[in-house]
């Protein structure tokens, strides 16, 4: 049996290289000796959440994630279901809205999102919120790097994923970044994060790992991987003191 | 007269800073923090050019200015790195009478694409160029369609837009607008029938959201266009490149006018088409035009020949944080047949501010240097195993893969080691880094 992935809307959202992170989680799942059989969609049309182990969506411009809320409301009941079911997914940048209950677009339009939390976001053309970000996580170790790239503020987030030690929270003086429901995870951070943060590729393989039993874990890491990261945190280090 | 002194002073410290050699765009930012609507006090020229986009402005507007200058134009216009309000200010400030009065036939101005709006507040350009529009710097830019809409507020009624027809993004400004001058390039041999970038963003109708078609790309999503559901394509073109030959090094303009290239680039022949259209409009002959701009290579230092050991070496200039400008350097090293290595050099990404962000690098089709005549790639800078890491995602073989870390110790292996051509593919950021190095011809 393969690991079932599911990227939706790997045209549609996908602004910063964000298909990486599957190319990435793919070849780590065959170093583990599973295998991964990917889906890539730009519609959720005639799939079923129920069927993946893993499912990621990226960052769109704001017409874009519009259009991609509007095909995913379709599935809202089963993207739930399989929530709570403990599937492993992952939203990031503007995706990661659409977990919440509402989008508020520029103009004062709101748009229903899937409501797997309470939380709100609105959108303001009139500034783009851009920056370099290091943040820490409850649950794993190492900071992660990244990059925050979006024109709203995230607000009703009382247990956020991620504390910013550099770069913009969820909301303006807001230090709380992204969230975490069961195994489904949010963040702002754009672009491909699972290769950015090489300890965040194995916390979510060791996720899979548990939930499907297509493998036992063991640790891997690829050249260049751990010093990319190193540089990365090193450079962005210099910016904070 | 405070007109007057607001000039006298920015005329002098313009002169200041020429003597000390800061050419910046300080005395604008003086000027108009006297005097904040000065631009729209002063008499400004009958043509008022104004030039945009992700790629090309500066290419652009030297060619432009070249051409009407060779045909008897006196031209004021502004060079790169100064295309914010203040450097624009600089530039009709400076050339002006102290009673406010341009002296120039034209005013040809390069314009930051997010700072139009605020620019062309105070006076409107009668001619607006705009070139295309990419991922460009999308740490700052957010994403194309955020510039698109910072840039349509830069758009007047009084002003003609000059447009490329083969970007669907950029041909937006022109829907309804029946004055609009349309520029493109015909089906080439070079023409694809596939986008060959990593990412597409020509597939979806910028209009209405539906899947598009296309007949052909030249690069990228730069091509021809058609979205079945709402009929937006790619318009009609007013001055067209009809046919090219790359190994001969020409192109042809509205099936007359024959420009040889001094680099056979796909961005070179946009950027003179687009210069061919403002200087038609303005009232240049096409002979003439294509006289004054055949086999011109260009002065702004993007591409440099240089020696480096036994290797003769190629710079060509591409932008960090932009996987077209990179796509079309790494195109151009393939589609030359002699064997050769590439250095690749992602150092400090920007040179005007700080980002450690490197998405951009899984933007760019490094697949394109997957060729038999690419011997070795050598990876340098800061960020050399971001780039390890994404080249390790291409199909090129390890083996040819070559990081190292520090610039000086990997241009002194080069140097010692073998003696096939070599390109050196890097961004204004870091380009002083090889030539410093090397001997530049
Ligand atoms: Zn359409």
């Amino acid at each position: 049996m393969a690991i079932k992935i599911l990227h939706l809307y790997n045209n549609l959202m996908n602004l910063y290289g964000e298909y990486a992170n599957i190319s990435i989680l793919d070849r780590h799942i065959r170093q583990q000796g599973a295998n991964a059989e990917i889906t890539r969609s730009d519609s959720c049309n005639g799939l079923s959440p129920a069927d993946f182990d893993f499912i990621y969506i990226g960052s769109g411009t704001e017409k874009a994630q519009k259009r991609a809320l509007a095909d995913l409301m379709t599935k809202r009941q089963e993207l739930k279901a399989a929530a709570d079911n403990g599937t492993v997914m992952l939203f990031t940048g503007n995706a990661f809205e659409m977990l919440g209950s509402f989008i508020t677009d520029d103009s004062g339009k709101k748009y229903e999102a899937l409501s797997l939390s309470e939380f709100e976001t609105t959108e303001s053309f009139k500034k783009r919120i851009t920056g370099d970000a290091v943040c820490t996580c409850r649950f794993i170790e190492k900071d992660f790097v990244g990059f925050i790239n979006k024109c709203s503020n995230t607000t009703g987030i009382k247990s956020p994923l991620f504390t910013m030690k550099l770069g913009y929270g969820n909301c303006e003086n807001d230090k709380g970044e992204g969230i975490r429901i069961n195994n489904v995870f949010g963040t702002h951070l754009i672009g491909p994060i699972l290769v950015k943060n090489p300890h965040f590729t194995r916390y979510i393989l060791n996720l899979i790992a548990e939930k499907t039993g297509e493998f036992i874990y063991r640790d891997f890491v690829n050249p260049y991987e751990q010093e990319a990261y190193d540089t990365t945190l090193r450079e962005l280090n210099k910016r904070m003191v | 007269m405070k007109l007057f002194f607001v000039i006298l002073i920015c005329k002098l410290l313009k002169f200041a800073g020429g003597i000390i050699g800061r050419g910046s765009s300080m005395p604008g930012q003086l000027a108009l923090k006297l005097y904040p609507d000065i631009l729209s006090k002063i008499k400004l020229p009958e043509f008022i050019i104004a030039v945009t986009g992700s790629n090309g402005k500066t290419s652009t507007v030297e060619m432009t200015a070249r051409i009407l200058q060779s045909n008897g134009k006196s031209v004021a216009y502004n060079k790169e790195g100064s295309n914010q309000i203040e450097g624009v200010a600089t530039l009709i400030l400076s050339n002006c009478s102290l009673t406010g009065k341009m002296k120039s036939d034209i005013l040809l101005i390069e314009s930051d694409e997010r700072y139009a709006r605020y620019t062309f507040n105070y006076f409107h350009p009668t001619h607006y160029i705009m070139t295309n529009l990419y991922r460009d710097q999308l740490t700052r830019n957010g994403h194309p369609q955020w510039v698109y809409e910072a840039l349509s507020h830069s758009i007047h009624d009084d002003t003609r837009l000059i447009l490329n027809a083969d970007d669907p993004l950029i041909s937006c400004f022109g829907v309804d607008k029946e004055n609009t001058a349309w520029f493109g390039v015909d089906k080439l041999a070079s023409s694809i029938d596939h986008n060959d970038g990593v990412y597409n963003d020509g597939l979806y109708c910028p209009i209405c959201g539906e899947k598009m078609s296309y007949d052909y790309y030249h690069y990228n999503h730069i091509g021809a266009y058609c979205c079945d559901k709402c009929g937006f394509k790619k318009h009609k073109t007013d001055y067209t490149v009809t046919s090219a030959d790359m190994d001969k090094g020409e192109i042809v303009i509205n099936g007359k006018f024959t420009i040889p290239l001094a680099f056979t680039g796909m961005y070179n022949i946009y950027n003179i088409l687009a210069a061919f259209a403002a200087c038609s409009i303005a009232g240049i002959d096409g002979e003439a035009i294509a006289k004054s701009i055949g086999n011109y290579m260009i002065k702004n230092g993007r591409i440099m020949r240089f020696r480096l050991g036994s290797h003769n070496g190629t710079l060509l200039t591409s932008k960090h944080e932009n996987s077209v400008s990179y796509d079309q350097s790494l195109k151009y090293i393939a589609s030359k047949a002699e064997q050769c290595s590439v250095l690749i050099i992602v150092d400090a990404i920007s040179r005007k501010y700080f980002t450690g962000e490197t998405s951009w690098l899984w933007d760019i089709n490094f697949d394109h240097l997957n060729c038999e005549h690419v011997k070795n790639i050598y990876l340098s800078g800061t960020y050399v195993n971001d780039l390890a890491l994404r080249f390790s995602f291409t199909g090129i073989p390890s083996e040819k893969i070559k990081p190292v870390a520090d610039i000086g110790q990997c241009i002194d292996y080069i140097s010692e080691n073998g003696d096939e051509k070599l390109y050196c593919v890097t961004c204004f950021s870091d380009k002083d880094k090889l030539l410093s190095r090397v001997e530049v011809l």
